[in-house]
C-alpha cells in the first residue's frame, strides 16, 4: 500500500491550469479524480439539463481548458448539495472545487448577473431579504408573536466590501 | 432549562415567519430556550462564498464570534446557515491565517473568534440536546398512523464530517421523530436528493425540474404529507407544486418538523403558525 | 483420517534446548491447505488449524475459477481428500487460537477447541441424525440463503466429514426456569407436530407437565427472547397443551416400574418437591417411600390450589404416575424423626414438608368467628367442607393466596368480594393473568390499604378499621416500602374476612432436627441441597419459605442428584455449577422476523365460571398450540431434544461434549486467515438488504451453483423469476478512500467478468451488463477472457460508476443510475436483478492474532510483509510465514503459490531445528 500513497503524492495535474485550481484553497483534490462518473450520475442539475455534467466540467479543468471554463456559467451551476463529494471514491470535493473555479472567475470578471445581482444585495443591506419584508409579514410575525424589529448589521458588509470587492467585479 | 443562540437566518423570518415561531415553542415545551441573535449579518452562503472565500468566512465568522460574546452555542434553522457557520468555524478551528484575518476585522466592534461556539441544526438538538425519550414522554396528542415523507435538505446533512447531524444516505432523525409522534415514516425514491432550493436564483426551469423529482417521487410513495426541517426547502416544495404543468395536481402540504410535532405536543396550531401554511395540512392534523 | 500418534504433547519437544519440528498452518482455505499439503509432503508434521467445522474455505463456496471456468468443487474436492489422508497432517476444525508464547525459536499455542457435540473418530458422516433434527436455521456457506439443520455439515464434501452441532449455549427460558425444563425443545417437536416426544422432553425434568402447565409462574415467558421482538411465547400452555393431548388422544403409555437399586429413599412430605424427588430417584430405580400427613399425596397443589385453576383429575393423573414407577406411599403418617428413618434401614431422606403454616396480621381481634386464614380456608374449600361466608368478605393480601381466595370466596356464594393490599397494583405478587380474571370475576382491588383492627359484634367480624398507605423509600426487597397516611383511616363492614399474608414453615415441624433458621426452614446447601445430617437433604417451601411450586419441584430434583451422588459415594458438588453460556438477547438474529400476536388462552365465560369449580382456561386446540410454537426464535439452535443421539447407530453424538484448550508446540506458523468481504451496506443508495433482488456476488457464487439452494437455478429471491437482465456493480468496497478501503481488492474484476460470463451461460437469452470504473485485467488469460466475455458471450460493458439503485415497488425491479463516460450520456437503466461485486478486507479476528504473535498489520489490516520483493511470504516475526489473502487481496493461483512459498520457507527452519536437534 506505500507504493500506491506515494504515487497518489507524486500524482501531479495535467494542465496548469488544473495546477492553478490545485493552488487555490478548496482545489487541492482535483487531482485525484479518476473520471468515473459518480459525481454526474449522482447529480440533480445533470439530470434535468444535458448542459451540466460535473465529471465533465473536471475534465475540462484537467485538460487546461482555462478560459472555456472560467467565461461559461457551468460552474456556477452546482448547487452544492455535496451529493457528488459524499459518494466520490477518490475523495474529490466538487463543490470546493467549483468555489475555487468561481474565485477565480471573479476575479478576473466573470460573475453571472444572478450572482451578481444577490451579492449586491447582501453588500448593501447586510442581507437578503430587505426589501420582501413588508408590512404584511411584519404582521404576520407579530400575530406570531416575533420580533418585528428585524435588526440586521449592515456596517459590516460595507467594510468587506471596501476590503475584498474593490475591483470591477461588483460594479 | 439549556439555551441556545437562535440565528433565523434571512429567508425564514420573512418568508416562513411559522417555521421560527414554531421552533420556539416546540423547544421551549421541550426545554429549550431560544434567544434570538441581534445585529447579526447574512452568513454568506452560496453567494458571498462563490466569490471571496476569505469575506465569506468574516461574514458566518461575525456570527460565531457574537454567539461566543453571547456566552451561548447556536442554534441555526436553515440548512445553508447551519452548513455555512459550521463549514466556517471548521476552517477558523483549522487555519491560524484565515482565523487571524477575521478577528482583525472584528476586532473595532470587540468581537473575537476563539473557538468555544459550537453551531448545531435544529435536528441535533431534538436528538443531543432532548432525545427522543424526552418527546416521547412530551407527546399528548399522537397522530394515528399518518403517512409522511422525510426531507432532511442537503446542507443539514452534507459534508457529514464536518456538520455531524445523520447519516447523509440514510438520515433517521425526522423519520424517528415522526415514528413516535404516531406517524409512519415513508421511505422513498432519492430520499437524500436535493430539492432545487439553491438553484431558484439561478434558474428557475432548472430548480423547477429538480423539485419536481422531488414532489414526483414522494407523490408515488403515497403519503399524507412531507416533513422537512430547512426553511429553504419548504419554500422550493411547496413553490414547485404551483408551478408550470402542476395543474389539477393534488397538491401535498409541506409542514415544518416543528409544526407537526408541536400540535403532538399540544401546542395550538394557531401559534404554529399551521394557518399560514400555503399547502392546507388539514388532513394530517385531522389524523391525531 | 487423523494422526493416532497423540502429538499434542509433545514430550520430547519439551527437553531443554530441543526445537520443533512441525509446523503450524491457521486457516483452512486453499492456500493454507496447499502449505499444510508441501510440508507434509517434505516428512514434517502440520497441524491445520480451521475455525469453521470444514476446511475448504471460500473456494469450496465458488462455483468456478476465472478466467478458466473450471469447476471449483471439482479441483479443491481432491485436495479435500489428500489433506484428511496425509498422516502427517493433523486437522483442528471448530478450533482457534487462543494465545502464542514464543520460548527459544519454538511457539507454544494454545489451541481452543469448541465441542461440535459428535465424536470425530465414530461419526461416519450417514446423515442418520439430519433427518430427526427438529431445527432449521439458515445455512452460513449458502450465504443465509438456504436452511440446514441444528446438526449439519456445512457442505456434501466437508472435511472432515463429521457432522456438527450447532449449539450456542443455553436458551432463556430453560436456563430461568427452576426445574430446567427444556422449553425449546418440547416446542421445537410441537412445531413438527411431534407432541409425544415433546412431553417425554418435559417428562425427563418434571413429573407435572400438566399441572406446572396450569400453575407455574412461568419465569420462563419473562425472559423469553420473543418478547423483545412482540410478545413471550405462550410457554406454560403449551406444555399444559402436551399434558392434555396425551389424555384426549389416550396414548399415555403405561408406567411400570423398574426398580434396580437396593438402597431405600424416605422423603418426607407429598407435595411439589417430595413428589418430584420420588420422580427423579424412582426413574434412576431407586425405592422410594414418601411419608404424607395428610390422607393424599399433592401439599398444596391438592389443599390449596383451587379446582378452577388445577382440575384434581390432572393431579390424580400425574400423581398416579409416580406411583406406577413403584414409589410406595405412607399417607396419614407423622414422621416424627429424621434420624429415625436412618435407623430405619432409608440410606437416605428427603425433606421437603414445605410452608403452610398460615402468617397472622397481627391485629386485635384477628381470632373472631368469620376470620379464616388462607391455608385452612383453601384447605377447607378444596376438601368440599362448609363454609359461612355472608355477604361481603374481605381478602387480606396479595399473593397468590389471596387471589385465589377471593376467587373461591365468590364462588362459594360471596356477593361482593374486596381484596386489601398494601402496596399497588405494581407490586402485587401474583400471577398477573390471575389478578386480571379476578378483575374479570368482579373482585374489588383495594389497593395501598392496610388493615389495623377488626371490627367485631359479639365475638363474629363486623367489620374492617383500614389505613391508606402511600409508597415510599424502596426496602431490602427492592419494593418500595408502603408508609400509613396520617388520618386516613376507615372502617368497612363485612361479614367475613380471610387473612392472606403468606405462610411459614411449621415451628415444631420435624425437619428442625436439621439445622435450621430461627423461622424454621432449613439451612441447606443452595446447590446441592445436603443439610448438616449426612444423607438427609431437603428442598421446596421448607428450605425457602413459600415461594413457587415449580421451585419446589425443581429442588427435588436436584435432591435426587444429590442422593444418587451420595449413595454412591460421588462428590455433591463437583461440577454442579458448571453451566452452559446462556444465549445473549444480542446472539439472537430476529431481523427477518415479522411481529406476531401471542396465542390467547379460551377462557370458559365469566357468567358460568363464577358459579362453579370447573376449569377457567379451557387449553389450546392443536392448531393454535402449533401456530404459537412456530414463534419460537430457537435461540440456541440445537434444543438437546436429543433426537439426534437416539437415531445415531454408532454413538457419536454426546450432548455433554465440553470446549477444549490444548497446547501445540511448532517450529514455524504460517497464516492462512483468507479474508472477509466488505459489507455492502454500507452503500444505503445500492440498497443492498433493502431490495431483495439487489445481491451481492458470493450470494450469486450460491445461487448459481449446482449444490446451492436453487440446485443452480438462477432466479430472483422476490419472486423466483429467471431474470431477464441483469447488472453488476463492480468496484464497491474497493477503492473506496472515504470507505477506508483505498486499495484495489484486484479480483472482483474478473469475477465480475466470470459471473457475467456465467449469467450469460445460464440464461443465454438474458441481457447482461457490467458497469465498471475500469477493468484490471492484468496477466495471462484474464484480458483474452475480458475480450471473449465481450464477444462470445455478449456482455455488455459500461464504463461508469453507478451512483444509485432505485426500485420499482410493483414489480420489484431494479433502476441503476450511471453516466456512461465514454459517451457523456447520463443513464436510467432498468434490470431485473442486481449482482454488487465487492471488494474483499482483512478477515476478522486478525488484530486478536497479531497481538499474540507480536505482530504489526498494516494500515488496512492486513499482515504487515518484511520484504515484498525478496520475501514476499514472511513477516516481521522470524519463524511466522504467510500466504493467501492474510497480507492482501489474491486470486486462487496466486494464493496457492504463496501457500507453497510460505511451506517452503517453513520448511527451512524445521530443517533446520532437526540438524540442531
Amino acid at each position: 500500500m506505500d507504493e500506491a500513497k506515494t504515487a497518489a503524492n507524486t500524482h501531479v495535474p495535467s494542465s496548469s491550469f488544473a495546477k492553478e485550481i490545485e493552488a487555490e484553497p478548496g482545489g487541492e483534490d482535483i487531482a485525484k479524480c479518476i473520471q468515473c462518473g459518480m459525481c454526474t450520475a449522482s447529480c440533480m442539475v445533470a439530470s434535468v439539463t444535458d448542459k451540466y455534467r460535473p465529471r465533465k466540467l473536471i475534465q475540462m479543468i484537467l485538460l487546461g481548458l482555462r478560459e472555456e471554463v472560467l467565461s461559461s456559467d457551468l460552474p456556477w451551476l452546482c448547487m452544492t448539495c455535496r451529493m457528488c463529494e459524499e459518494r466520490c471514491q477518490e475523495d474529490v470535493n466538487l463543490a470546493e472545487i467549483f468555489h475555487a473555479v468561481r474565485e477565480i472567475a471573479a476575479r478576473e470578471g466573470h460573475i453571472p448577473p444572478a450572482f451578481k445581482n444577490a451579492i449586491d444585495v447582501v453588500l448593501k443591506d447586510g442581507w437578503m431579504l430587505e426589501d420582501a419584508y413588508s408590512d404584511f409579514i411584519e404582521d404576520d410575525r407579530d400575530d406570531l408573536g416575533l420580533d418585528t424589529e428585524l435588526s440586521w448589521n449592515k456596517k459590516f458588509v460595507a467594510k468587506l466590501k471596501k476590503k475584498y470587492f474593490k475591483g470591477e467585479s461588483t460594479k | 432549562m439549556k439555551e441556545f443562540a437562535l440565528y433565523a437566518g434571512c429567508t425564514t423570518p420573512v418568508r416562513l415567519p411559522a417555521y421560527e415561531a414554531s421552533v420556539t415553542k416546540v423547544l421551549e415545551k421541550l426545554g429549550v430556550k431560544l434567544i434570538p441573535m441581534k445585529d447579526v449579518n447574512c452568513c454568506g452562503a452560496q453567494y458571498i462564498e462563490s466569490v471571496s472565500h476569505t469575506a465569506f468566512a468574516a461574514m458566518s465568522g461575525r456570527i460565531l464570534a457574537i454567539a461566543e460574546s453571547m456566552g451561548r452555542d447556536i442554534l441555526a434553522i436553515c440548512g445553508a446557515c447551519s452548513g455555512s457557520l459550521k463549514i466556517v468555524k471548521h476552517e477558523l478551528d483549522n487555519d491560524e491565517k484565515l482565523r487571524a484575518e477575521v478577528n482583525a476585522l472584528l476586532e473595532d466592534e470587540g468581537l473575537k473568534y476563539t473557538g468555544t461556539v459550537e453551531v448545531k441544526h435544529l435536528l441535533q438538538v431534538f436528538r443531543e440536546d432532548i432525545g427522543y425519550d424526552a418527546i416521547k414522554a412530551a407527546i399528548v396528542k399522537p397522530y394515528n398512523g399518518v403517512r409522511l415523507a422525510a426531507h432532511y435538505g442537503c446542507h443539514v446533512l452534507r459534508p457529514p464530517e464536518i456538520v455531524h447531524v445523520d447519516d447523509p444516505e440514510n438520515p433517521t432523525i425526522i423519520d424517528r421523530i415522526v415514528e413516535i409522534a404516531g406517524g409512519v415514516a415513508v421511505d422513498y425514491t432519492g430520499k437524500t436528493r436535493c430539492c432545487g432550493g439553491p438553484m431558484l436564483g439561478i434558474d428557475e426551469e432548472l430548480a423547477g425540474k429538480i423539485g419536481t423529482d422531488k414532489i414526483d417521487n414522494i407523490r408515488a410513495a403515497n403519503v399524507d404529507g412531507i416533513i422537512t426541517a430547512c426553511g429553504f426547502c419548504d419554500i422550493q416544495l411547496t413553490q414547485v407544486q404551483f408551478g408550470d404543468g402542476t395543474e389539477g395536481k393534488e397538491r401535498i402540504p409541506v409542514l415544518q418538523l416543528t409544526q407537526f410535532l408541536g400540535t403532538a405536543l399540544g401546542i395550538d396550531a394557531e401559534a404554529l403558525g399551521i394557518s399560514l401554511n400555503k399547502i392546507s395540512p388539514e388532513h394530517i392534523l385531522a389524523m391525531q | 483420517m487423523v494422526t493416532t500418534e497423540q502429538e499434542t504433547k509433545p514430550k520430547a519437544a519439551q527437553r531443554k534446548g530441543r526445537k520443533s519440528t512441525s509446523a503450524l498452518v491457521v486457516g483452512g482455505g486453499v492456500a493454507g491447505m496447499q502449505a499444510a499439503l508441501d510440508i507434509a509432503s517434505q516428512g514434517f508434521k502440520v497441524h491445520l488449524l480451521e475455525k469453521s467445522s470444514s476446511i475448504g474455505g471460500r473456494m469450496a463456496m465458488i462455483d468456478k475459477t476465472f478466467p478458466t471456468l473450471d469447476c471449483s468443487a471439482c479441483i479443491l474436492t481432491p485436495r479435500l481428500s489428500e489433506v484428511s489422508r496425509n498422516s502427517d497432517i493433523k486437522m483442528h476444525t471448530y478450533s482457534e487460537i487462543k494465545s502464542v508464547d514464543q520460548d527459544d525459536g519454538n511457539f507454544k499455542v494454545k489451541i481452543h477447541k469448541r465441542a461440535r457435540y459428535v465424536d470425530e473418530d465414530k461419526c461416519s458422516g450417514c446423515a442418520d441424525c439430519v433427518t430427526v433434527c427438529p431445527v432449521e436455521v439458515p445455512n452460513e456457506f449458502d450465504q443465509n440463503l438456504g436452511f440446514r439443520k441444528a446438526i449439519y455439515v456445512p457442505f456434501p464434501q466437508a472435511t472432515p466429514n463429521v457432522y456438527t452441532v450447532d449449539k450456542r449455549g443455553e436458551p432463556a427460558c430453560r436456563a430461568t426456569c427452576p426445574a430446567e425444563v427444556n422449553a425449546q425443545g418440547f416446542i421445537a417437536m410441537m412445531r413438527h407436530g411431534r407432541f409425544e416426544e415433546g412431553l417425554e422432553i418435559v417428562r425427563r425434568t418434571i413429573p407435572f407437565a400438566g399441572v406446572l402447565g396450569r400453575v407455574c409462574i412461568s419465569f420462563c415467558e419473562a425472559e423469553c427472547e420473543r418478547g423483545m421482538l412482540d410478545h413471550s411465547l405462550s410457554i406454560r400452555n403449551l406444555h399444559r397443551f402436551l399434558a392434555d393431548y396425551e389424555i384426549d388422544q389416550g396414548t399415555a403409555k403405561p408406567v411400570t416400574p423398574n426398580i434396580t437399586k437396593k438402597e431405600r429413599v424416605a422423603v418426607v412430605g407429598g407435595g411439589p418437591a417430595g413428589i418430584s424427588c420420588a420422580y427423579q430417584l424412582a426413574m434412576m430405580g431407586y425405592p422410594v417411600t414418601i411419608f404424607e400427613s395428610k390422607p393424599k399425596l399433592g401439599g398444596l397443589l391438592r389443599y390449596s390450589i383451587p379446582e378452577y385453576r388445577l382440575p384434581r383429575d390432572i393431579l390424580d393423573i400425574e400423581i398416579q404416575r409416580v406411583i406406577d414407577l413403584g414409589v410406595k406411599v405412607r399417607a396419614n403418617t407423622h414422621v416424627k424423626s429424621i434420624k429415625g428413618l436412618l435407623e430405619k434401614n432409608f440410606k437416605a431422606v428427603f425433606v421437603g414438608t414445605g410452608a403452610s403454616q398460615s402468617n397472622k396480621i397481627g391485629v386485635p381481634h384477628e381470632d373472631a368467628e368469620g376470620v379464616y386464614h388462607a391455608i385452612d380456608f383453601l384447605e377447607r374449600a378444596s376438601t368440599g367442607q362448609e363454609i359461612a361466608l355472608g355477604e361481603r368478605v374481605a381478602v387480606i393480601g396479595g399473593g397468590d393466596a389471596a387471589v385465589d381466595s377471593a376467587r373461591v370466596a365468590k364462588r362459594l356464594g360471596a356477593k361482593d368480594v374486596t381484596l386489601i393490599y398494601r402496596r399497588s397494583h405494581v407490586e402485587i405478587p401474583a400471577i398477573p393473568g390471575e389478578v386480571e380474571d379476578a378483575k374479570e370475576e368482579g373482585i374489588k382491588f383495594m389497593l395501598l390499604t392496610n388493615p389495623i383492627e377488626i371490627l367485631t359484634a359479639t365475638n363474629h367480624v363486623a367489620g374492617v378499621r383500614c389505613v391508606k398507605m402511600r409508597l415510599g423509600e424502596p426496602d431490602h426487597s427492592g419494593r418500595r416500602r408502603p408508609v400509613p397516611i396520617p388520618n386516613s383511616e376507615f372502617t368497612m363492614a363485612i361479614d367475613s374476612m380471610i387473612i392472606a399474608v403468606g405462610q411459614s414453615a411449621d415451628l415444631k415441624g420435624v425437619q428442625n432436627e436439621c439445622d435450621c433458621s430461627e423461622w424454621s426452614t432449613v439451612n441447606a446447601d443452595p446447590v446441592t441441597l445436603a443439610t448438616n445430617i449426612p444423607g438427609v437433604f431437603a428442598g421446596g417451601d421448607v428450605v425457602t419459605g413459600p415461594l413457587t411450586v415449580v421451585k419446589a419441584v425443581g429442588h427435588g430434583r436436584q435432591a435426587a442428584i444429590s442422593i444418587d451422588r451420595f449413595v454412591n459415594g460421588v462428590d455433591l458438588a463437583e461440577g454442579r455449577h458448571k453451566q452452559l453460556h446462556r444465549v445473549q438477547s444480542y446472539e439472537v438474529d430476529k431481523s427477518h422476523k415479522e411481529p406476531e400476536d401471542r396465542a390467547g388462552m379460551p377462557k370458559q365465560s365469566v357468567v358460568t365460571r363464577t358459579q362453579n369449580f370447573s376449569e377457567v382456561e379451557l387449553g389450546f386446540s392443536e392448531a393454535t398450540a402449533r401456530a404459537e410454537a412456530e414463534r419460537c426464535l430457537e435461540c440456541a439452535v440445537c434444543c438437546e431434544c436429543l433426537q439426534c443421539v437416539a437415531a445415531c447407530t454408532r454413538e457419536a453424538i454426546d450432548h455433554s461434549m465440553t470446549d477444549e484448550v490444548f497446547e501445540l508446540e511448532v517450529g514455524a506458523i504460517i497464516l492462512a486467515t483468507g479474508y472477509k468481504m466488505f459489507d455492502v451496506s454500507a452503500y444505503p443508495q445500492f440498497g443492498y438488504g433493502k431490495y431483495q433482488n439487489v445481491i451481492h456476488a458470493m450470494e450469486y457464487e450460491r445461487l448459481i451453483n449446482a449444490a446451492g439452494p436453487t440446485g443452480g437455478h438462477l432466479i430472483r429471491l422476490s419472486d423466483g423469476k429467471i431474470p431477464n437482465s441483469i447488472g453488476f456493480i463492480q468496484c464497491v468496497g474497493a477503492r473506496d478512500v472515504q470507505k477506508g478501503v483505498p486499495y484495489c481488492s484486484r479480483v472482483c474484476c474478473m469475477y465480475g467478468v466470470k459471473n457475467a460470463v456465467m449469467a450469460k451461460e445460464h440464461h443465454p437469452e438474458s441481457s447482461v451488463s457490467v458497469y465498471y470504473a475500469d477493468i484490471r485485467a492484468f496477466g495471462k488469460g484474464f484480458e483474452e477472457f475480458y475480450e471473449m466475455a465481450k464477444t462470445r458471450f455478449g456482455v455488455k460493458f459500461m464504463r461508469g460508476r453507478v451512483a444509485e439503485v432505485m426500485e420499482d415497488k410493483n414489480t420489484g425491479n431494479l433502476t441503476v443510475r450511471v453516466e456512461d463516460t465514454e459517451t457523456g450520456e447520463l443513464h436510467n437503466i432498468e434490470h431485473d436483478l442486481i449482482v454488487i461485486s465487492p471488494g474483499i478486507q482483512p478477515p476478522e479476528g486478525l488484530e486478536d492474532l497479531a497481538v499474540e504473535l507480536n505482530m504489526s498489520l498494516s494500515d488496512e489490516g492486513y499482515v504487515d510483509i518484511a520484504d515484498k520483493v525478496i520475501t514476499p511470504v514472511d513477516t516481521f516475526v522470524p519463524g511466522v510465514f504467510v500466504c493467501g489473502c492474510a497480507d492482501g487481496p489474491k486470486d486462487i493461483p496466486d494464493s496457492v503459490s504463496a501457500g507453497s512459498a510460505a511451506a517452503m520457507r517453513a520448511t527451512i527452519i524445521l530443517a533446520n531445528n532437526q540438524k540442531v536437534n
